[in-house]
């Protein structure tokens, strides 16, 4: 089997067959999407959503090695096994705990930020302009008072999806994703310009 | 919804290369010309790469091992065997094919209408035959009260020594062969269920 240009459909061909060498190709090409979304869903879920999102993604894969057929090509691939993430996830946070009813102090909520940033926040003396916002926007999307804001900007910057593709994944009617996003940019930025006031940093 | 507005929920399909035509060529002057929009746009750059480096920093390989070990523990389900049609449609080949199957149908097309124009069809021709003409070996016409039975109609035709060739035709006629035209014409005459009967010309 040539390695390059397969498509997922193609590999997935292959794993009906048994050959697992098309399990591993996929799995090295979209893992880390998987493993990021599923991390986002499961952000302040009460879980430990490193560990969690390692075994949804696994969870993931194995339905796929299981299964290969069940993706019938009428959606996009990505926007099928985004799908499968996010349900799997969800599934997990039923599973094993709820979601907390006080989350993880946020750092749009001016007076916890000092609090929050104090203990994590790297040295800004030390960083660049760059890996300042670079870490700013870290921070500023994993601690969006809103999950679903958060979830649909991971999902637009993951694989290039359309509000469409995205509203499908969420199952939302597409004004609401474009809600979210315009608010979750919002919140992002007044967030990062706060982070910024705060470490010193300047905002470009 | 104010138009700025509308364009501004449609920055994120632009930024994803899912908006043309118009609406794009507006977006892109006002990110060209508006420090707002530029702004809004860097967030969403930022989104993008902070995504991009968390993906970056993960090992691909993350999870593989213990996919595999449950791949080993885990019988593959069943995958449900596909009818012909399913594989037929399945086969990625077929596009290959469809010329040798068009030329093959097309052959096929071509011999069935050489064989019917040279088969002849006595059916059709004696159908479309005009009634002054008699069928091969026809050398009587009756015709048969309509109130006859079948097997009146069958003793007649027994005691006639005379068999059915044609019909029925106009009138309720039928054409008839008899062994001895003469002598059937006469028992066909006697009988109930023969209204006329005469010979053929």
């Amino acid at each position: 089997m040539s390695t390059q240009a397969l498509a997922p459909s193609e590999l997935l061909a292959a794993m009906a067959g048994g050959d697992q060498r098309a399990l591993d190709l996929l799995y090295r090409e979209w893992s880390r999407k998987v493993r990021v979304f599923a991390h986002s869903k499961l952000l302040y879920s009460g879980l430990d959503a490193d560990a969690v999102a390692g075994e949804v993604t696994v969870d993931v894969f194995h339905d796929l090695w299981r299964e290969p057929l069940r993706y019938d090509g009428r959606v996009e691939f990505a926007t099928w096994l985004l799908t499968l993430t996010r349900n799997k996830a969800i599934d997990q946070i039923r599973r094993h705990g709820k979601r907390r009813t006080i989350e993880e102090p946020l750092i749009e909520d001016g007076d916890q930020e000092a609090g929050v940033e104090e203990d994590a926040a790297p040295d800004p003396l030390a960083l660049h302009e760059h890996a300042q916002r670079r870490t700013a926007v870290q921070r500023c999307l994993q601690r969006l008072r809103n999950p679903l804001q958060r979830e649909s900007l991971t999902l637009w910057a993951l694989e290039d999806l359309s509000v469409c593709d995205i509203a499908r994944i969420q199952d939302a009617p597409e004004g609401t994703v474009k809600t979210r996003l315009f608010h979750g940019r919002l919140n992002l930025r007044q967030c990062m310009e706060r982070w910024f006031a705060q470490e010193g940093g300047r905002h470009g | 919804m104010d138009e700025r507005q509308r364009l501004l929920d449609r920055l994120p399909d632009y930024l994803n290369g899912h908006v043309d035509g118009e609406d794009a060529q507006r977006i892109a002057a006002l990110l060209d010309s508006d420090a707002a929009w530029q702004a809004q746009a860097a967030v969403l750059a930022d989104v993008r790469a902070a995504v991009g480096d968390r993906m970056a920093a993960m090992d691909p390989d993350a999870g593989l091992i213990e996919l595999k070990r449950r791949i080993a523990v885990t019988p593959k389900a069943p995958v449900p065997k596909a009818g012909w049609w399913q594989r037929l449609l399945g086969m990625r080949f077929a596009p290959v094919l469809a010329p040798a199957l068009m030329a093959t149908l097309a052959g096929i097309c071509v011999v069935q209408g050489w064989m019917l124009h040279r088969a002849p069809d006595t059916e059709v021709a004696w159908r479309a035959a005009p009634i002054d003409v008699a069928a091969p070996g026809a050398n009587l016409e009756v015709r048969f009260a309509a109130s006859a039975s079948l097997a009146q109609v069958e003793a007649a035709l027994i005691g006639a020594r005379a068999r059915i060739v044609a019909g029925p035709q106009g009138g309720q006629r039928y054409l008839l062969q008899a062994d001895d035209p003469a002598a059937a014409l006469v028992q066909l005459r006697a009988s109930d269920a023969v209204v006329e009967a005469g010979p053929l010309p």
